[in-house]
């Protein structure tokens, strides 16, 4: 009785302490793995990104590219930029952030091979100061993308310690978890926490109780339905991200490398059927890679035509081996994957699911072991992305075009539109892009899935940006 | 004794040494490229072999073993491929919370198991055996996965006693602690009331009671001793097992310990970490085993080491 009498004391007196007013705490699905920007590859991490640090240009909510530290940009010629820095920004040292100091970040990346982002660039010749707020970047040639390039937080090295210059300053750095903190009165929240979540009923549980106010992009549809569904004090905002699921099919398979099959694989499938019973609304249709709203979008495409009938009768007469689509090995991806499998069976094609470990799966995807696969791309801001994807020399390993997919018109295209600075007709170009892989079929585009935020009532108004970073937070007042 | 001692710890050596030498071999059968974790999706070739030589991983297996040995001899256990912290720091990290979850776990495992295992011995056949023997079947059953969540549910959303997860205070150990130390606890009832019950039908223990001792004093005072053999091996096994990490319920319960830690290692085939957090927990099992092995001197004086 006594030991009972005593534990009960000691827990009741280690009682979770209230959370501050100003201070959020944000739930993660996967790690922060480097708060580098140097090292910075994965989403969380890039999304914390500009929260620590300044950089050159930003995105907007739209997605849309601004100067930040940059006031005025001008294309000297098509291999160089002037940029004109705003007065004003400092490092959180106290040190004035100058033209000499971003020389020293970008010609850190030109020295050493050992930075993941140096493939930004890649392209990239020289930089010339000019004076204390005027800089120009030259290039090898001619990349009119390379202005994102420059959305890469800036920093000064002290003893091995990374000085940011935005808005928050790190204060604790874990395995587990980032706390961030400012003393910037007109922010509000001077503390935001960032909890590493890896179980996802966890971090529903967490956001139930209260003991997380903001999840984004980290909760399985269903769940986001029940809470929907259900009375409770959280609030929902869903609006369309930066992102296109597709199936990728491996052209050195001889049945799939057939024009006909890979149309009849197109016309038996109803991602719109998906959209609404998995992700209950939470996506919109793809008819390509960029989403309906992206300046480069080619208007005249065409919405994805659901028809098994005419997808038999093109498959009639034709010894149709069994075809398997990998997938890595993510629950609800692995349940879409078994969804468009029962679609294809439907047509008379059995197509066997095999989920992987995402290790085993890019080795399959790179080698092209796989004879379909089902992913999603994220976070592309820039048409030239489609270079990367189907250019014939981006063949891995020198590029992402794992279906090992050639067309010649095609290449000639996108590299013409990689060199050509006029929007207008990058625009003209990007739409004929589109067309041809509409035509082709090098992927089979499903949906770009909705950016979701479920938030308590302190951020009740809060809005997620389109790329899924956490900037709406510096802008959010209640 | 101290001689054993020192035998058994140089056993240790050759232990160590195959472990990682198996670890080793598997990791580099098993598909996937640690660059594509480091590098990221967008990595030329060009960049790819430089890092690769940097980090010594154009090298052959034996090669990248050889050299991880020497360094072991210098108490080096490398950098995490990933995010270049010393793996030992990362460990570190983990350390504490594995160590403090896995006794708190153990006390709930023994503490439960001894109590439920001894009332059923000691009313043997009594409804409460019977009731208390379905319950403990019931816990054997029920897996991990299912009861955290469970208790998740009931105690911290419905009831608000307990946190979700996290390790920030006592109040966080409670869920977790239960979770790992109910189903541990369910083996060790049954090992004390079949070893209790084994013992007390023995000589000593009739005379015990011919003496005029009541059947709780029997129990405690000369069965408990000699059924504590079999007791302290389930309990040993049981806190290597714990040491190592519990995979699932540090996940439910969000947990930073080695477990995790070893299973986000593999996903990324970060080499350098998992040959580290392995090393831990096979060091683990081995003092573990050391410690059970000495304590049975303790506990039965006719067990001598030479």
């Amino acid at each position: 009785m006594k030991l009972f009498t005593f534990l009960s004391l000691l827990l009741l007196s280690c009682s979770t302490p209230d959370q501050a007013e100003d201070e959020l705490v944000v739930g993660l699905d996967s790690r922060i793995r480097s708060i580098d920007p140097r090292y910075a590859t994965d989403a969380n991490s890039q999304y914390i990104e500009s929260l620590i640090y300044c950089s050159l240009f930003e995105f907007d909510r739209q997605a849309q590219i601004r100067g930040q530290v940059v006031s005025r940009y001008h294309w000297i010629d098509e291999k160089s930029l002037s940029l004109e820095l705003k007065a004003g920004f400092q490092f959180h040292n106290g040190e004035a952030l100058t033209a000499a100091h971003i020389k020293d970040v970008f010609d850190n990346f030109l020295e050493s091979n050992v930075y993941p982002r140096k493939f930004a660039f890649h392209n990239l010749q020289s930089i010339e100061i000019i004076d204390k707020r005027n800089i120009v970047f030259h290039l090898k040639k001619s990349e009119p993308s390379f202005l994102q390039n420059l959305v890469f937080g800036l920093f000064l090295e002290k003893e091995d310690q990374l000085i940011g210059c935005g808005h928050y300053q790190i204060d604790t750095k874990n395995s587990h978890e980032l706390i961030l903190s400012s003393n910037n009165p007109n922010l509000q929240f001077q503390k935001l926490k960032f909890k590493f979540v890896k179980d996802v009923r966890t971090r529903f549980s967490k956001l139930q109780r209260g003991e997380i106010d903001l999840i984004q992009n980290a909760l399985n549809y269903d769940l986001v339905h029940i809470l929907d569904q259900a009375e409770n004090s959280l609030y929902i905002s869903s609006s369309v991200g930066l992102n296109t699921a597709y199936i990728g099919l491996n052209f050195r398979d001889p049945f799939i490398a057939s024009a006909k099959v890979r149309q009849a694989l197109s016309l038996a499938i109803s991602p719109q059927k998906i959209i609404d019973k998995m992700f209950y609304g939470h996506a919109i249709a793809a008819t390509g890679l960029l989403l309906p709203t992206d300046p480069y979008h080619e208007e005249s495409l065409e919405s994805h035509v659901y028809d098994p009938s005419l997808a038999k009768k093109l498959l009639t007469g034709l010894d149709i081996p069994e075809l398997v689509l990998a997938v890595p090995n993510d629950p609800f991806r692995v349940q879409v994957a078994k969804a468009l499998a029962e679609q294809w069976q439907q047509v008379g094609v059995n197509v066997k699911v095999q989920s992987m470990d995402w290790g085993k799966f890019k080795n399959d995807v790179d080698h092209g072991v796989a004879q379909m696969w089902l992913l999603k791309w994220t976070g592309f801001k820039d048409p030239d992305i489609l270079r990367y994807l189907f250019s014939s020399k981006s063949i891995p390993p020198d590029g992402a075009n794992r279906g090992y997919y050639q067309n010649k018109e095609l290449d000639q295209l996108l590299d013409l539109a990689a060199s050509t600075l006029d929007s207008e007709e990058r625009k003209k170009l990007y739409g004929k892009v589109q067309l041809i892989l509409s035509d082709d079929l090098p992927y089979l585009f499903l949906w770009h899935e909705h950016n979701v935020a479920i938030k308590n009532n302190r951020l009740k108004d809060y809005q997620i940006y389109l790329d899924g970073r956490f900037d709406g937070l510096l802008e959010y007042r209640q | 004794m101290i001689q054993y001692i020192c035998y058994r710890l140089l056993l240790l050596v050759p232990s160590i040494m195959g472990v990682i030498t198996i670890v080793a071999i598997f990791l580099h059968l098993v598909p996937g490229d640690p660059l594509d974790q480091i590098l990221g999706p967008y990595s030329t070739e060009q960049q790819k072999i430089e890092v690769r030589e940097q980090l010594g991983l154009d090298q052959s297996i034996f090669n990248q073993v050889f050299s991880y040995f020497t360094s072991l001899l210098q108490a080096d256990l490398g950098s995490s491929l990933l995010s270049g912290e010393p793996v030992i720091s990362l460990i570190q990290e983990r350390l504490a919370a594995t160590l403090s979850l896995a006794l708190s776990s153990l006390f709930v495992s023994v503490w439960a198991g001894l109590t439920v295992g001894f009332l059923c011995a000691l009313k043997e056949q009594s409804w409460l055996d019977l009731s208390l023997t379905s319950i403990v079947t019931l816990a054997l059953a029920i897996p991990n996965f299912w009861l955290g969540p469970m208790l998740i549910y009931f105690f911290s959303i419905q009831l608000k006693l307990f946190p979700v997860s996290g390790n920030d205070s006592l109040l966080h150990f409670v869920l977790p602690s239960l979770t790992l130390g109910l189903s541990l606890s369910a083996v060790l009832a049954r090992m004390t009331r079949t070893s209790l019950l084994e013992n007390v039908s023995q000589d000593y223990a009739k005379v015990a009671k011919a003496k005029g001792l009541s059947g709780t004093a029997v129990l405690l005072k000369h069965v408990l001793k000699n059924s504590s053999l079999s007791i302290l091996t389930i309990t040993g096994l049981q806190l290597g097992v714990l040491l190592g990490g519990s995979i699932i319920t540090e996940q439910i319960f969000d947990w930073p310990g080695l477990g995790t830690l070893l299973i986000d290692a593999i996903h990324s085939r970060d080499y350098p970490l998992i040959q580290g957090c392995v090393l831990f927990i096979a060091l683990g099992y081995l003092f573990v085993n050391l410690a059970v092995d000495l304590l049975y001197t303790y506990l039965d004086p006719r067990i001598v080491y030479e």
